[in-house]
């Protein structure tokens, strides 16, 4: 790793790790000033992140998706720059990053671990749909990651809202209603996100491997995860589910989409394996 | 909604069960070998083979049938939805208690009045109750033909998905630079004839002219431009095809540049002076520079085996290859007898070595490029579906129904004014809304 990659890549592990610190005496202290300060740091964060991932593009002339590393880090910045430009627009919701701040971190150390260095694309895979299809597909996964943050927290505060507990730095999240919004604006935007990922994915396929659909089984996984955030959106609109039902569904429906992401190049063989690029 | 359950069902099984389809379908002889009561109920279920099965269909059919019926359901019922059509006001219906409101107001008709204005300015189609004095509005009403649109297309999609599994055609050729592909069935990399019919077979014809490959200083592979001269249907034009890059022929067929590798060209003799050699230009499959691979010249009962080195540099550990780029290639040829495997030989280019009882001599070095033959009738209906679902979807999620309702409820001189409402997934833009309505007639009406 060059030392401008390193330089970028620690600062925004430390900047994040310090967001998450001050969040964390925010909630518990209740120290109300430090909440603009903290989403300094998380946006400083977030600026060496976007400038690691803009120096990869450099070094490699490719959209970074073509290792692990290169996923890792552009999965995590699509976490980590809604969940700030979010805090950023709502004061309710500034406590936010720090429900995703530990998934950064731990994309961020992951991809630390696999770093490997960069390398241009093969020929058969320099398209334009890689880049739309990895767009959204981080996208998705960064708004389904972010629906999952505000299900926790709905489901956390609901518990001790019914069984009249005391709620502590719970009280520091926004109302059940606007956590609910929250997560379900997430979960359409994902919908519609992943959508477009299989569609511009089977229009690539095609393109290189002379099928839109093979059964491959992220392929078949992402299937599967877009039809469960469907059954969920289906729920909502008409059957009328709201609050703690939904809430549960989404922190479910996180699984399909860790498997989709990552779980999947464990479990079986499968086509999309990057280190062929 | 069960049947999207049901297919969830049967997907999950597929990818959890080893498929003998998978390229690892080794997998399924393990499970026969651990658990052979497991793998025969699960043989006898299709779920070794999910996704090629009656079973998919079978799940398919009743999906198909409820969205057919979905959408006759919602045409059916489109008129009212886009007339003034609100669901009945109930608890359940409004989305927060925030918004729903109560108060007294003096002039009951004045009230209504100015809450029909404001609901129009706000966008909202209003239509008034005379019976009852009550108003009812409902915004963004065309949100529902992005819901027909979308079921449409899944059916659509369903078609198209069954045609492609039924009538696709898809073969490879691998063809030497000259040489040609003249559209029979033979000249397919494994292809199966009692699958398709001989009316089925894509009707194109080519030559291949050349293969060319630009490698980059760091010996990365930056292009790769493949020159063919069609021969049929249309005849004798001549076109460049980059990787992956397809041409579309008369017939409908695509044909694409998928792959490419060397061919190098060896001669074959008895004896060094033998003037009627065998000749033939092998693929070797095996791209990266020193993978060995194997050749035999028909009728000689003789294999080789090869390693090529395209940039031919001697090491300590032996020989090498600096880059991937035709500059300097070196084979490695070994005769393989009957009882073991002969020594390795030297064989640079146009070179001729003793190699086992026969005489080989390499005058040239040719590409080999695979060609990817497909035709698909039902991929178009696919992708007109995918479009179609794509424009439903987003018309239908980003395009969000509100509903208001205000209804007076007299009480001598006094009117008791309700207002209340909901919008169909999130609530912040449609509160924003309702607060606008409910200031302007508060402060206007509000005792």
């Amino acid at each position: 790793m060059s030392s401008s990659e390193a330089l970028f890549i620690w600062g925004a592990i430390v900047c994040y790790a310090a967001s998450t610190v001050v969040s964390l005496i925010l909630v518990i202290f209740q120290k109300d000033k430090w909440a603009r300060f903290n989403l300094w740091i998380a946006a400083a964060g977030v600026a060496f992140h976007l400038a690691a991932l803009v120096y990869r593009v450099g070094v490699t002339g490719h959209v970074p998706v073509k290792s692990d590393y290169e996923n890792a880090l552009t999965g995590s910045l699509f976490i980590s720059l809604p969940a700030v430009l979010i805090a950023a627009r709502s004061r309710k919701l500034l406590v936010l990053p720090l429900a995703v701040m530990p998934l950064v971190l731990f994309l961020l150390g992951f991809a630390l671990v696999c770093h490997e260095p960069g390398s241009p694309l093969t020929p058969p895979y320099k398209s334009t749909w890689l880049v739309v299809h990895v767009t959204f597909a981080q996208l998705s996964y960064g708004a389904y990651s972010l629906a999952f943050g505000a299900g926790v927290c709905h489901l956390l505060k609901e518990r001790r809202l019914r069984r009249g507990l005391d709620l502590g730095m719970l009280n520091r999240l926004p109302d059940l209603e606007d956590l609910d919004d929250v997560m379900f604006r997430f979960v359409l935007l994902g919908f519609v996100a992943s959508a477009l990922m299989i569609v511009a994915g089977a229009f690539w396929a095609d393109a290189l491997w002379g099928n839109y659909w093979s059964w491959d089984p992220v392929e078949t996984w992402s299937l599967l995860s877009w039809i469960v955030y469907g059954l969920i959106i289906h729920l909502r609109v008409v059957h009328n589910w709201r609050g703690k039902r939904i809430a549960r569904l989404v922190v479910f429906a996180i699984i399909f989409v860790l498997i989709s992401f990552w779980g999947v190049n464990f479990l079986a063989s499968t086509q999309h394996d990057f280190s062929a690029l | 909604m069960f049947s999207m359950v049901v297919f969830s069902f049967v997907l999950l099984a597929g990818l959890t069960l080893p498929q003998t389809a998978d390229l690892t379908s080794v997998e399924v002889q393990t499970l026969y070998d651990r658990h052979p009561t497991l793998y025969t109920l699960a043989n006898r279920l299709v779920l070794t083979e999910v996704f090629r099965s009656w079973l998919l269909l079978a799940v398919i059919a009743p999906l198909l049938y409820n969205l057919l019926f979905n959408l006759l359901r919602r045409l059916r019922g489109l008129r009212t939805e886009l007339e003034v059509y609100c669901p009945p006001l109930a608890p359940e219906h409004v989305i927060d208690e925030r918004e729903r409101r109560v108060f007294t107001c003096l002039d009951a008709e004045r009230a209504l009045l100015s809450a029909h204005r404001s609901m129009e300015r706000a966008g909202y189609r209003v239509a008034e109750h005379v019976g009852t004095a009550s108003l009812r509005g409902v915004r963004g009403r065309y949100a529902v033909v992005g819901s027909v649109v979308f079921h449409a297309s899944l059916i659509l999609l369903i078609i198209g998905g069954v045609m492609s599994a039924r009538y696709r055609f898809h073969g490879f050729v691998i063809l030497g630079e000259s040489e040609e592909f003249n559209g029979s069935a033979e000249q397919f990399v494994g292809f199966t004839p009692e699958n398709t019919e001989e009316d089925d077979l894509p009707q194109v014809a080519f030559r291949v002219r050349s293969v060319e490959v630009d490698v980059d200083d760091d010996d990365h592979i930056t292009d790769a431009r493949l020159f063919i001269e069609e021969l049929a249907p249309i005849g004798h034009s001549r076109r460049l095809l980059r990787v992956n890059e397809p041409y579309h022929a008369a017939d409908g067929s695509a044909v694409r540049f998928s792959d490419y590798g060397f061919a190098p060209l060896f001669e074959l003799r008895r004896a060094p002076d033998d003037t009627r050699p065998r000749i033939g230009a092998f693929k070797l499959i095996l791209t990266p520079p020193g993978q060995p691979d194997q050749f035999a010249f028909p009728m000689t009962m003789s294999e080789f085996e090869v390693r090529l080195f395209p940039d031919f540099v001697a090491g300590e550990k032996g020989p090498s290859s600096r880059s991937r780029a035709l500059e300097n290639p070196v084979a490695f040829i070994s005769h393989k007898g009957k009882q073991a495997r002969g020594p390795e030989v030297m064989l640079p280019l146009g070179g001729t070595v003793q190699v086992g009882p026969y005489w080989i001599s390499m005058p040239k070095i040719l590409y080999w490029a695979r060609l990817e033959i497909d035709r698909d009738p039902g991929k178009n209906i696919v992708y007109l579906s995918l479009m179609l679902g794509l424009l439903g979807l987003c018309w239908r999620l980003l395009w969000q129904r509100s509903w208001l309702y205000v209804t007076v409820e007299r009480r001598g001189d006094e009117a008791m004014l309700h207002i209340a409402g909901s919008s169909e997934y999130t609530r912040r833009p449609f509160a924003d809304r309702f607060k606008t309505l409910v200031d302007v007639l508060e402060k206007e009406h509000a005792k």
